[in-house]
C-alpha cells in the first residue's frame, strides 16, 4: 500500500470514529447461543450514512477469531447498500468471536464484533439421591449431572409438599428452592424449610440457555432419608455382684450410645469385628437397640485371649420395617481383648524311660505331649506341669516339670508307675492327663512298610498281626537315620484309630534324608513292641562311581576291578553297576552287573588292542559314570609264556646233557673222576685189581646228577595256583573273593642233613615236601621209573662222605689195554693221565662185593635198579 | 416408666382403636404413621428434657411446683385430651384436640424466643418438632378426609413482660406440654384396658 493510501484511510477512519463506528456498522445473527455443530448466520451492514466508509470500502470480509472465512459463505448485497451476510454451516467452536471486516487497500479492518457460543441443552441429572442430616438440620440432595453442557448451567432443586395418599401427585405448597453453586452437584434445603414427617415432592432441574432438564422426581419421607450419627461403641464395665457379669471366655461385652442427635429414632445396629492379622471383617448383623438410647451385647465365639478391633453403625428401623433410612458411617474403631479360658484340651502323650546305670532303683523319664485341641478355638497354653501320682497328701507336691516346651525329663523311682500332665494359661490348668507307663507286652505289628507320596512327606503303612486285638492307636516315630536306640526325639505322632493301617508323616520331613519310622502299638493296658523301617521321602542319583583299576589283561579278556564309595546320605543304595567299553572303532560293548560286583572280567577283546573302559553306578534315581580307563591288550599271555620258557628250558637241557655225554664219552679220565671203579678188597688182590667195567656200574644221570647236587640250604618252589573258570557275567562277593592271586610262594626252610626236631624222627627223614596242586603235579609228574628219595623207606647210609675209603680207591686203577668198556659208561680211557695210579675193579658180579649183599638183603628192587 | 414410653405405650394402645372405628375405604392411615407419631414424641421429649435441664442448672429454675403463683399470674392454658379418653372414643375428635394442643404449644414456645441465646437453638428446633408433629396430624386428618375445612387458630398467647417471666413460663409449658402427652398416654391406655 502507499502511503499515500494509509493516510486516506487514516483520516477516513479518525473522521468515522469521531462520528462513532458503530452507528455505521450493524450486526445482527440469527441466534448468539447455539447447539454445538449446528449452522449460524449473521449479517454485517455498513449504513448509508457513513457515506465516507463505502467510498473507500471496497469489500466486506469475516473472520471468525483469527480465522478469515471463505468468501463463498458470504455474498454481498445487491440493493446498493454496502453489506454481507454468512452463513456457518456448523460452529465447533464453543466460544467464538465473529469480526465484519472492512477491506481497505487490500487489510481488513474490524469494523464490527459479536461473541458467538455453542454448547449442548442439559441432561437430566441422574443419580439423584437425598440425606437427611439431624446434626445439621439439613436435607442434602446429590446428583450427577451428565455430560458438559459447555454453556453456564443452573442445578435448581425444587421441592413441594405433598399428600402422602397419592404418592406425591398433588402438590401442596412449594419449599424453598435451592439453588447450587457452580460446579457442586448437591444442594441443601434447612431442616426449618422441611416437614420431617411429610411426603416432599423433590427434583433437580438443569437449566441453561439451550434448554433444561429433570432428574427423576423423589416422593419421601425427609426423615425416611436420615443418616444418622455413628453410635459411641465402648466396652461394657463388669458389675460386680453376686450376679457380676464378667464376660466370658471368648466374649466381649459391648454396649453403645445413639448419638445425641438420633436418640430419639429407633435403630438397628450391625457389628463388624476384625480377626487379629486380617483384613476382612466379620460382621454381626442386626442388633436392635429399640427406643432406649443406649444397647448391650455380648459378642461371642471368640478367640481366647486376642485382641478384636471393632466398629458398629446403625439404621433408623422401626420393628415393622416401616421406616427408612441410610447407614450411618462406622464409628471409631474399639480394640478390646477377649477373656481367656482355661485350657480345655487333650494331650496325646508318649513316654521313654531308662533305668539308670549309676542308680538302679531311679528311671530317666523322656515324657513327650502334643496339645490336640478338641474344639475349634484352641485355647492358649501358657505352660505345662508334670505331677508325680498319686499325689501326695498335702497335695503341694512340687512339678517335676513345669516348661513351655512339648516334652519334658525327669527321674522317678522305679516302682513309679504314672504321672499326671497338665497345661494351663492365666484362667487355670486344663483337666489332667495321666500318663501311665505301659510294659512292652502287647503283640507287634506284623510288618511296616512306606512310601513317598511327595518329597516332604511319608506314608507310613502296617498291618495287624492275624488274631490279635486291634490297638487302640499307634504312635509313630520318626527321626533322621542312623539313630541309637532312644535318639529319635521330637517327631512323634499319634494316630488314635486302632483300626486304621497309616498315617501320613507330613512334619519336618525333607528330602534326601533316610528317616527311621518307628512304630508302636498301643493296647488297653500295655503297649506292643515297637519296630522300625528305614524311608526315604525322596532321593538322589549317585554324585560320583566307583574308580575302575585294570587287576589282570590276557590277549583277549581283562579283569577290571574297584572299590564302592562309601554310602552317602540321600542317596538311596547302589542297584546295579554297568561296564562299557568301546574299541577304537568306537564299537561299543557294555555289561550289568549287580550291586555286590567288585570286578568284572571283559571277555572277547581283540590282542594287542587298545580300549576305552568306564563304569557307570546306577540306584533307583539315577546313574553316573566313572572316569574312563584305558588299557592295551597284549600279544602272550603270562601261561603262553611260561610254556615257551618251559619249552626253551627242556631244550637247553637236553641240548646240554647231549654235550655233556658227549663230551664225557670222548674223556675217559672225566668219566672215571665221576665215575671211579671201587675195587672189592675181599676178592681182590694187587694182582687182580684190573679195572674193569662191570654191568652194575652203569650209572643213569639221575644218580649223577644227585651225587653232584650240593648240599640244599633251601628249596623254593615257585608254583601257579590253579587256575579258575573266569567268573560270569553275575558273580556274588565269596566268588570276587577266591579269585586266584598272581603268585603265591611256599618256602620249606631247613637243613636236610640235619636230623628232624620232630620225635618221631625214626620214621623216613623227608628232605622236601611239595605242595601244590594236582594240575601241577600232573604237569610235574615225575617219570615212572624215576626213585625218589622220599618215596622209599629204606634207611639212609649214616655216613656219606663223598670222599672214597681206601679200598674205593681200585676204581682210580687204570683199565687194562683193550678191555672194552661199554660206551655208555662215558668215561673214554685214553683222555684220563690219572688212571694209571687208579687199581682197576675186581672181575666178578657185583653181588660178591658184601656191603652190595647186605643191601640185596634188605631190598633187592633197590638193588635191581642200579 | 419415663415418659417416653408412657407415651409409646399409648400410642400402641390407641393404635387397635384407630383401625378399629369405621372407616371409608378412602380413610386408610398408613403404617408408618404410629412409628412417626412414636418418634415425633421422643423427639420433642428429649428437646423438652434438654431444655429443662438448661433452665436448672443456668437459672435454678428446676421445679414447675416452684412456680404456681406465676403461673396463675401468667395465665398459661393446659390444651385437654378428653376426646381420646371416653367409651365412644372419637378418632376425628381426638385426632383435632391432638392437633389443636400441639399447635398451641407451638405457640406457646414460639413465644418463649429471645429467652436465651444458650436455649435459642433447642428452642428453636422444639419448635419445629412441634409443628412437625402436627402438621403430621394434620396430614392425617387430611389423608383421612376428616381435617377441618379451616385449620383451627392457637387461640391467645400469653405475653412475658419480663426474662423471668419468660424463664419460668417456659419451665411451666414443658411442663404442661410434659403432661399433656402423660395425660393423653394415661387415658388412652385405660381406655384400651377397658
Amino acid at each position: 500500500m502507499r502511503p499515500g493510501a494509509w493516510n486516506l484511510l487514516g483520516t477516513v477512519l479518525l473522521f468515522q470514529f469521531c462520528k462513532g463506528l458503530q452507528d455505521c456498522v450493524d450486526i445482527h445473527l440469527s441466534a448468539s447461543v447455539i447447539h454445538l455443530g449446528a449452522p449460524i448466520s449473521a449479517s454485517c451492514t455498513i449504513n448509508t450514512n457513513c457515506s465516507s466508509l463505502t467510498a473507500i470500502a471496497t469489500k466486506i470480509v469475516w473472520k471468525l477469531d483469527w480465522e478469515k472465512l471463505p468468501e463463498h459463505w458470504q455474498h454481498q448485497r445487491e440493493d446498493g447498500t454496502l453489506g454481507s451476510n454468512i452463513t456457518l454451516p456448523h460452529l465447533n467452536h464453543t466460544h467464538a468471536m465473529l469480526s465484519c471486516c472492512l477491506l481497505l487497500a487490500g487489510t481488513p479492518q474490524i469494523i464490527g464484533q459479536a461473541e458467538l457460543q455453542a454448547g449442548y441443552p442439559p441432561q437430566s441429572p441422574s443419580n439423584f439421591s437425598c440425606i437427611m442430616n439431624l446434626t445439621a438440620q439439613e436435607l442434602t440432595c446429590q446428583w450427577k449431572p451428565g455430560r458438559s453442557t459447555y454453556l453456564p448451567t443452573k442445578f435448581i432443586l425444587k421441592s413441594y409438599n405433598s399428600t402422602s395418599k397419592d404418592n406425591c401427585q398433588s402438590r401442596k405448597k412449594p419449599i424453598q428452592h435451592c439453588v447450587s453453586e457452580d460446579g457442586k452437584n448437591q444442594c441443601s434445603i434447612p431442616r426449618s424449610q422441611l416437614p420431617l414427617y411429610q411426603k416432599i415432592d423433590i427434583w433437580v432441574k438443569a437449566e441453561n440457555m439451550l434448554g433444561e432438564a429433570e432428574s427423576p422426581h423423589l416422593c419421601i419421607y425427609p426423615m425416611d432419608v436420615v443418616k444418622l450419627e455413628p453410635p459411641i461403641l465402648q466396652a461394657a464395665e463388669a458389675r460386680l455382684g453376686p450376679d457380676s457379669s464378667f464376660p466370658q471366655p471368648g466374649c466381649l461385652k459391648l454396649k453403645w450410645e445413639k448419638a445425641k442427635s438420633s436418640k430419639h429414632v429407633e435403630q438397628m445396629c450391625e457389628l463388624q469385628y476384625q480377626h487379629p492379622g486380617e483384613l476382612s471383617w466379620v460382621l454381626v448383623p442386626f442388633l436392635n437397640s429399640g427406643p432406649q438410647h443406649a444397647g448391650e451385647y455380648d459378642l461371642c465365639g471368640l478367640l481366647f485371649a486376642t485382641r478384636y478391633v471393632l466398629q458398629m453403625r446403625c439404621v433408623r428401623s422401626s420393628l415393622g420395617g416401616q421406616l427408612g433410612g441410610h447407614w450411618s458411617d462406622w464409628s471409631s474403631s474399639l480394640e478390646l481383648t477377649t477373656r481367656e479360658r482355661r485350657p480345655i484340651v487333650r494331650l496325646d502323650v508318649w513316654w521313654r524311660r531308662r533305668v539308670r546305670k549309676l542308680d538302679p532303683t531311679m528311671m530317666d523319664i523322656q515324657l513327650f505331649w502334643k496339645p490336640m485341641p478338641t474344639e475349634e478355638n484352641s485355647d492358649r497354653i501358657q505352660g505345662y506341669l508334670v505331677f508325680p501320682s498319686p499325689p501326695r497328701q498335702d497335695r503341694e507336691s512340687p512339678p517335676l516339670c513345669n516348661t513351655t516346651q512339648l516334652s519334658c525329663a525327669f527321674q522317678l523311682p522305679e516302682r513309679a508307675q504314672e504321672v499326671i500332665l497338665t497345661a494351663y494359661n492365666t484362667a487355670g490348668e486344663s483337666p489332667s492327663t495321666t500318663v501311665i507307663f505301659w510294659e512292652c507286652q502287647g503283640a507287634s505289628l506284623s510288618s511296616i512298610h512306606t512310601s513317598a507320596p511327595d518329597a516332604h512327606s511319608l506314608w507310613v503303612g502296617w498291618e495287624h498281626p492275624l488274631g490279635q486285638p486291634l490297638p487302640r492307636a499307634y504312635v509313630i516315630e520318626w527321626c533322621l537315620a542312623p539313630a541309637q536306640e532312644g535318639d529319635c526325639n521330637g517327631n512323634w505322632k499319634m494316630e488314635s484309630n486302632g483300626s486304621s493301617t497309616g498315617t501320613l508323616l507330613d512334619e519336618n520331613i525333607v528330602p534326601f534324608q533316610l528317616y527311621k519310622i518307628t512304630v508302636s502299638p498301643l493296647y488297653h493296658g500295655t503297649r506292643g513292641r515297637p519296630q522300625h523301617v528305614y524311608a526315604y521321602s525322596q532321593e538322589k542319583a549317585p554324585s560320583h562311581a566307583p574308580k575302575l583299576k585294570l587287576k589282570h589283561i590276557g590277549r583277549t579278556w581283562a579283569e577290571l576291578q574297584w572299590e564302592p564309595g562309601a554310602p552317602e546320605l540321600g542317596k538311596s543304595p547302589i542297584t546295579q553297576y554297568t561296564v562299557f567299553w568301546t574299541n577304537t572303532q568306537d564299537e561299543g560293548f557294555s555289561i550289568i552287573l549287580n550291586a555286590s560286583s567288585r570286578s568284572c572280567i571283559l571277555r572277547g577283546l581283540a590282542p594287542t588292542s587298545m580300549y576305552h573302559v568306564h563304569l557307570m553306578a546306577s540306584n533307583q534315581v539315577g546313574s553316573i559314570n566313572s572316569t574312563d580307563l584305558t588299557v592295551m591288550t597284549i600279544a602272550l599271555e603270562e601261561k603262553d609264556i611260561n610254556v615257551l620258557l618251559i619249552l626253551i628250558g627242556l631244550f637247553s637241557v637236553m641240548f646240554f646233557c647231549i654235550i655233556t655225554l658227549i663230551f664225557l664219552h670222548k674223556n675217559h679220565k672225566m668219566k672215571n673222576q665221576f665215575w671211579p671203579n671201587v675195587p672189592d678188597p675181599a676178592h681182590s688182590s694187587l694182582g687182580q685189581w684190573t679195572p674193569t667195567i662191570l654191568p652194575g656200574e652203569t650209572i643213569h644221570l639221575s644218580s649223577l646228577r644227585d651225587l653232584a647236587m650240593p648240599p640244599v640250604s633251601k628249596i623254593i618252589v615257585l608254583k601257579e595256583e590253579e587256575k579258575k573258570s573266569p567268573p560270569q557275567t553275575m558273580e556274588t562277593d565269596e566268588e570276587s573273593k577266591n579269585l586266584p592271586h598272581l603268585v603265591q610262594a611256599y618256602i620249606l626252610q631247613g637243613d636236610p642233613f640235619l636230623p628232624e626236631p620232630h620225635p618221631s624222627s625214626s620214621g623216613p627223614i623227608q628232605y622236601g615236601k611239595v605242595m601244590g596242586n594236582q594240575g601241577y603235579q600232573r604237569q610235574h609228574r615225575p617219570p615212572s621209573g624215576l626213585y625218589l628219595r622220599t618215596d622209599s623207606t629204606q634207611p639212609l647210609l649214616v655216613d656219606l662222605t663223598p670222599s672214597p675209603k681206601p679200598y674205593e680207591n681200585m676204581w682210580f686203577q687204570r683199565s687194562p689195554p683193550g678191555s672194552k668198556v661199554p660206551s655208555f659208561q662215558g668215561f673214554p680211557e685214553e683222555d684220563s693221565d690219572d688212571s694209571a695210579f687208579l687199581p682197576h675193579c675186581p672181575q666178578g658180579p657185583l653181588p660178591d662185593f658184601p656191603l652190595l649183599q647186605g643191601l640185596r638183603i634188605e631190598g633187592i628192587e633197590g638193588l635191581g635198579s642200579i | 416408666m419415663k415418659l417416653p414410653n408412657l407415651l409409646l405405650f399409648w400410642l400402641s394402645a390407641l393404635w387397635p382403636q384407630l383401625l378399629a372405628i369405621p372407616l371409608s375405604s378412602s380413610n386408610y392411615l398408613p403404617q408408618s404413621f404410629l412409628p412417626q407419631i412414636q418418634e415425633q414424641v421422643r423427639k420433642i421429649q428429649n428437646d423438652i428434657e434438654e431444655l429443662q435441664q438448661r433452665l436448672c442448672a443456668d437459672y435454678s429454675l428446676c421445679h414447675p411446683e416452684e412456680l404456681i403463683l406465676v403461673g396463675q399470674y401468667l395465665g398459661i392454658p393446659k390444651p385437654l385430651l378428653k376426646n381420646c379418653y371416653s367409651q365412644d372414643l372419637s378418632l376425628v375428635a381426638c385426632l383435632n384436640q391432638l392437633h389443636y394442643g400441639l399447635q398451641f404449644y407451638q405457640g406457646l414456645v414460639k413465644a418463649l424466643e429471645g429467652i436465651s441465646p444458650e436455649l435459642a437453638p433447642t428452642l428453636n428446633i422444639l419448635q419445629l418438632d412441634v409443628g412437625d408433629f402436627a402438621a403430621n396430624i394434620w396430614q392425617q386428618m387430611e389423608d383421612l378426609q376428616v381435617a377441618p375445612e379451616i385449620m383451627p387458630t392457637q387461640g391467645t398467647l400469653p405475653t412475658f413482660s419480663s426474662s423471668f417471666q419468660r424463664r419460668a413460663g417456659a419451665v411451666l409449658i414443658f411442663d404442661y406440654m410434659q403432661g399433656f402427652l402423660d395425660m393423653a398416654y394415661r387415658d388412652l391406655r385405660h381406655l384400651s384396658q377397658s
